[in-house]
């Protein structure tokens, strides 16, 4: 795994607030923000956000009903459509990751 | 555009779940650059700790003799920082916050279950500190328990009332520290959906246990009255048919299965931990009702041997739970009994079949 993911080719980026007491499928439904047509300012913007918030991702979200962040990455690999996720504890969260979760469409 | 590659140096979008497996797994030079990066996200976080006083944090040892608790309730007005201002400590006159009041008085339903039936003292067995915050955030719509203390949100409002409205919801949250202190089970997949089970069958035995109500009489709801009147919702969950909690256009539709057959694989929710969590709920409610009288005696009695069996391991499926919940039913009450019998036979009818 020498790649990052090529960020810059990244098509849809779906964030979903996840955990909780309960898990209730209509409010923890990913919210797109398609990049696709995303202006380069707005994207580098939204990429910057992305780095900040992956610094503080960890694979042990959710204990004891603790919220976190799902952060999904679409992105086009040559002819391939492949994804990956992190997890951001909702404590650890940056606010602009909790604001582009806010602007995602429901 | 270039597509980015790998920097040599500091791996700037890694998770550090993903660092540590490039650290582990990888070859050099990557494997060594990535433990160079994990050692500096881990003294950031350092820093970041200490600057929340988690640094400082030891925990208190119990300072109250069995049988009695040792409640410690508190206000986050509205902000994050834990545990917040003091209103209320153990045997202090309520405050007139219906919200620091209901905590205090819930902390001590649960601390009353688990000593008055189990002989627990505490979530610890040792007099550990009922630490509860009430007014975590600013319409926060969640309960949780965070390694030391529990928490309650406000809610919002308008979908959500207050967290500390249903009892067995404070119960559920201290579970999750009783869990820890015993099995410790993994927060994902199977484990993770008994770690969640666990906390509703104790959750829901608190509220039994405080109205006094048999097995029959009880509705077996976690989370009645969270819910406002806005959404089409009686509660989170339903243990005796889990999947009919809500149906509502906001909420969603209630996906908890109740047998092995409709189980979930999914990456969302830990993998689907308060999920899958119905076919044990269902479980549980099955042999309770059999049973018959305060489900908190036998089923109860039950359950929490198993939780405090050392057989019982952070990994545990449904199948290793289940045959634990047998033997210790067995252990209790005698080969062939009513109890063990009828242990079997729950699980055989939620698809986990012990042989």
């Amino acid at each position: 795994m020498n790649d990052l993911p090529p960020l810059q080719r990244t098509t849809i980026l779906r964030i979903s607030l996840q955990g909780g007491v309960a898990f209730l499928p209509g409010l923890a439904r990913p919210r797109p923000i398609d990049l696709a047509d995303c202006p380069e300012a707005e994207r580098d913007e939204i990429l910057h956000v992305l780095e900040a918030s992956a610094r503080q991702a960890s694979e042990d979200c959710g204990r004891g009903d603790q919220r976190y962040f799902l952060v999904e990455l679409v992105y086009q690999d040559g002819t391939a459509e492949k994804s990956t996720s992190f997890q951001v504890p909702e404590n650890e969260a940056p606010e602009p990751l909790v604001g582009l979760w806010k602007k995602g469409a429901r | 555009m270039q597509p980015v590659r790998l920097p040599l140096d500091i791996p700037s979008l890694l998770p550090p779940y993903l660092l540590d497996r490039l650290a582990r797994r990888a070859q050099e030079p990557v494997s060594s650059r990535a433990r160079n990066t994990l050692r500096l996200d881990e003294t950031l976080r350092t820093v970041r700790a200490s600057a929340r006083g988690d640094g400082l944090f030891t925990r208190q040892p119990g300072t109250s003799e069995p049988g009695r608790s040792d409640r410690s309730i508190h206000t986050a007005r509205q902000g994050t920082e834990l545990p917040g201002l003091q209103v209320r400590a153990e045997g202090q006159p309520p405050t007139g916050d219906v919200a620091a009041d209901e905590a205090y008085e819930y902390l001590g339903a649960t601390y009353a279950l688990f000593w008055n039936v189990y002989g627990r003292h505490s979530i610890d067995d040792r007099g550990m500190p009922l630490i509860g915050t009430v007014h975590y955030g600013q319409h926060y719509e969640n309960a949780f328990w965070d390694g030391r203390q529990m928490v309650f949100g406000d809610g919002d409002g308008e979908i959500f009332n207050r967290f500390t409205i249903a009892v067995d919801i404070v119960g559920h949250e201290l579970c999750h520290g009783v869990i820890e202190h015993e099995a410790a089970l993994v927060y994902r997949g199977q484990p993770g959906a008994l770690n969640e089970s666990i906390s509703d069958v104790f959750g829901v035995l608190v509220r039994q246990h405080l109205l006094g109500q048999s097995a029959e009489q009880a509705d077996w709801l976690i989370g009645a009255g969270l819910f406002t009147d806005v959404v089409q919702a009686r509660a989170l969950r339903s243990m005796s048919a889990p999947g009919t909690a809500y149906d509502d256009a906001l909420l969603g539709r209630d996906p908890q299965p109740a047998h092995m057959r409709d189980f979930m694989d999914t990456h969302e929710d830990n993998g689907g931990v308060h999920i899958n969590s119905g076919i044990p709920n269902k479980a549980f409610h099955l042999l309770a009702t059999r049973l018959g009288g305060p489900a908190w005696d036998k089923a109860g009695r039950i359950w929490y041997d198993t939780l405090c069996d050392t057989r019982l391991t952070a990994q545990a499926d449904f199948l290793t739970f289940a045959t634990l919940t047998a033997d210790n039913a067995l252990r209790r009450y005698g080969s062939g009994s009513l109890e063990h019998q009828t242990v079997m036979a729950a699980w055989q009818d939620v698809g986990v079949p012990v042989t």
